[in-house]
């Protein structure tokens, strides 16, 4: 079992209690959703995991062991929201995805991963040598997922990663994430504001408002029979949706 | 049907394929920086010869002396070719530059060609000295200064790093070269104060020369820096668990120099030229103390030559920055268009 789990998570900066006392399973195999206004806490929730985030309480756990926040193994990884700056624009997408695998590999075996992680996020290996600089924003986005997959890991956090896509180009990387589900039987935490892409990926899906998990459940319950009157007003928001009763 | 077989279309991709070269961005960025080059070598050297036209009165007579008899006072003029129309003298200027004849120094009567080749050496030495050693002090201080002063941390650091430097920044690198000779020439006796007899000689005027350009230097660097350990790239850099070395100079690094390379080809040409003073504190045998000599003796054609090779290393450098910013950031090009 590799569930990727946060229980009584407590996040503050100063007197700022950011998340708190957060319980969360992003069960093996499975896209769970993480939704919520801005500001509610949910990236911080989610780099608190990866160690960008002081945890003031609480414990995350993989597999029932610590996440580990030093040396190199890092069977968690994170893929950001602006595919635009995600990338260091120096380096050649080849080499952003080659840094991220573990060490002890030959050039040449570094170089073949590098080409079937990008033939894996359908993006033409020949595109190894360009800079983020000549690709598009869907295409960043999927280089940084391999990158985020170069790593192995057992679980990606993938953070408000279509908010910065064009809405055709949005479809193009959810299906990916779906597909890398599917194939790797990869575990997703799935953050983003926008219900209807959350409803598309995942399986389970968390409301979170001001630092606090309010509901969560299987997507088509929470989305479709709220208990919560917050996630009942989030629904409502939903442009051309009337809100349920 | 391929294009090969028609004659129209092979006409057409041979127009394309010449626009083509002009369409690419390295093509216009060479041409424009080619035509500004020749233009500010013109500029440069219609300046250098303009100086001693506009020098009020005559020069050679300034140069002889106001006892100098009339005869030598025109002989000496007809040798220099001063007596001709200006058009021609300045076609014989220009024909001299192309065969590397810089006239004849009025006051030692030798090509002054010989003697810009023997002094040029040592002002090349002290100012590539200088600026490796602003480099070499400037790179780890303000990469070390953005890691401690990042996202607002390191507030009296930060205060006094900039406190520091904006005082040492401002000192003029020549009265600094004055203190250093007082504390470590005169009163303390551990290094030689004039010539560049030994290594030990260039320590005090390289380090007067180094020391502002460091301190600004590092202080470019440094907000750079902090800028750079704030973007996305950093953080998925942490996010990969990468040593924090990779992450500051891997990533970090390399996206906070343009502004300190730009920087720094101003740095490395305003060390040339203040070569002039500190080569004078340190009594340097180099083109700077050359050059204070030739005005206070009136040798102008040797003043004249010394600001055209002055100016000319201004402009090589600028010219390699363009083109090292260009490698660098390839997009600093396209923009220009």
């Amino acid at each position: 079992m590799s569930d990727l789990r946060w229980q009584d998570v407590t996040v503050r900066y100063g007197r700022h209690v950011v998340v708190d006392r957060v319980d969360l399973t992003v069960p093996e195999g499975r896209i769970v959703g993480l939704v919520g206004e801005s500001g509610s806490g949910k990236s911080t929730l989610a780099r608190a995991a990866v160690g960008l985030a002081p945890v003031h309480g609480g414990t995350i756990t993989l597999g029932g062991a610590p996440v580990p926040t030093s040396g190199r193994r890092r069977p968690l990884q994170m893929v950001f929201q602006d595919p635009y700056a995600s990338l260091d624009p120096r380096m050649t997408v080849g080499d952003s995805v080659a840094e991220a695998m573990p060490p002890g590999r030959s050039r040449q075996q570094r170089r073949a991963e590098v080409e079937r992680l990008l033939e894996l996020v359908h993006v033409d290996p020949a595109r190894a040598r360009t800079r983020p600089g000549g690709l598009s924003g869907g295409q960043r986005q999927r280089v940084a997922i391999a990158r985020a997959l170069a790593a192995r890991p057992r679980v990606v956090i993938a953070d408000e990663i279509t908010s910065a896509l064009d809405v055709s180009i949005q479809g193009v990387v959810l299906n990916l994430l779906r597909e890398l589900r599917r194939d790797l039987g990869l575990s997703i935490l799935f953050i983003s504001h926008n219900l209807a892409v959350v409803r598309y990926v995942a399986s389970h899906v968390a409301v979170m408002r001001a630092g606090r998990i309010v509901e969560q459940g299987p997507t088509e319950r929470v989305l479709g029979h709220p208990n919560h009157d917050y996630t009942r007003t989030l629904l409502a928001a939903v442009p051309g949706r009337r809100s349920q009763p | 049907m391929s294009s090969t077989a028609n004659p129209v279309l092979e006409t057409a991709s041979g127009d394309e394929s010449g626009t083509g070269l002009l369409r690419r961005p390295w093509t216009r960025f060479a041409l424009r920086r080619l035509v500004r080059l020749l233009v500010s070598v013109w500029v440069l050297v219609t300046a250098s010869f303009a100086m001693i036209h506009l020098m009020p009165g005559d020069p050679v007579r300034a140069a002889l002396g106001p006892t100098a008899p009339a005869a030598l006072v025109e002989a000496r003029r007809h040798a220099l070719g001063l007596d001709e129309p200006l058009l021609v003298q300045y076609v014989h200027y220009l024909g001299g530059l192309f065969t590397g004849d810089l006239g004849t120094s009025l006051s030692a009567q030798l090509p002054v060609s010989d003697i810009v080749a023997q002094r040029l050496p040592a002002t090349l030495t002290l100012t590539v000295l200088a600026f490796a050693a602003a480099v070499v002090i400037a790179v780890p201080l303000g990469v070390t200064m953005g890691v401690l002063t990042r996202g607002g941390r390191g507030r009296r650091t930060e205060l006094a790093f900039t406190t520091t430097s904006v005082v040492l920044g401002t000192i003029p690198d020549f009265l600094i070269g004055v203190g250093l000779v007082a504390v470590f020439g005169v009163h303390l006796g551990w290094l030689p104060v004039a010539g560049n007899a030994t290594p030990s000689a260039h320590i005090l005027p390289v380090v007067a020369m180094a020391i502002g350009p460091a301190v600004i230097l590092a202080r470019i660097l440094r907000v750079e820096m902090v800028g750079v350990l704030e973007s996305d790239f950093i953080r998925t850099a942490r996010a990969k668990r990468l040593p924090a070395r990779t992450v500051y100079f891997r990533h970090a690094l390399p996206n906070a120099v343009t502004a300190a390379l730009t920087l720094s080809g101003l740095i490395l040409s305003a060390m040339a030229v203040g070569t002039v003073l500190v080569e004078n504190v340190f009594a340097w045998p180099g083109l700077g103390r050359t050059i204070v000599d030739s005005i206070l003796t009136k040798d102008y054609p040797v003043a004249q030559a010394i600001v055209l090779v002055y100016g000319a290393g201004v402009l090589l450098v600028n010219s390699a920055v363009d083109v090292a910013l260009a490698l660098l950031d390839p997009r600093s090009m396209i923009r220009e268009d």
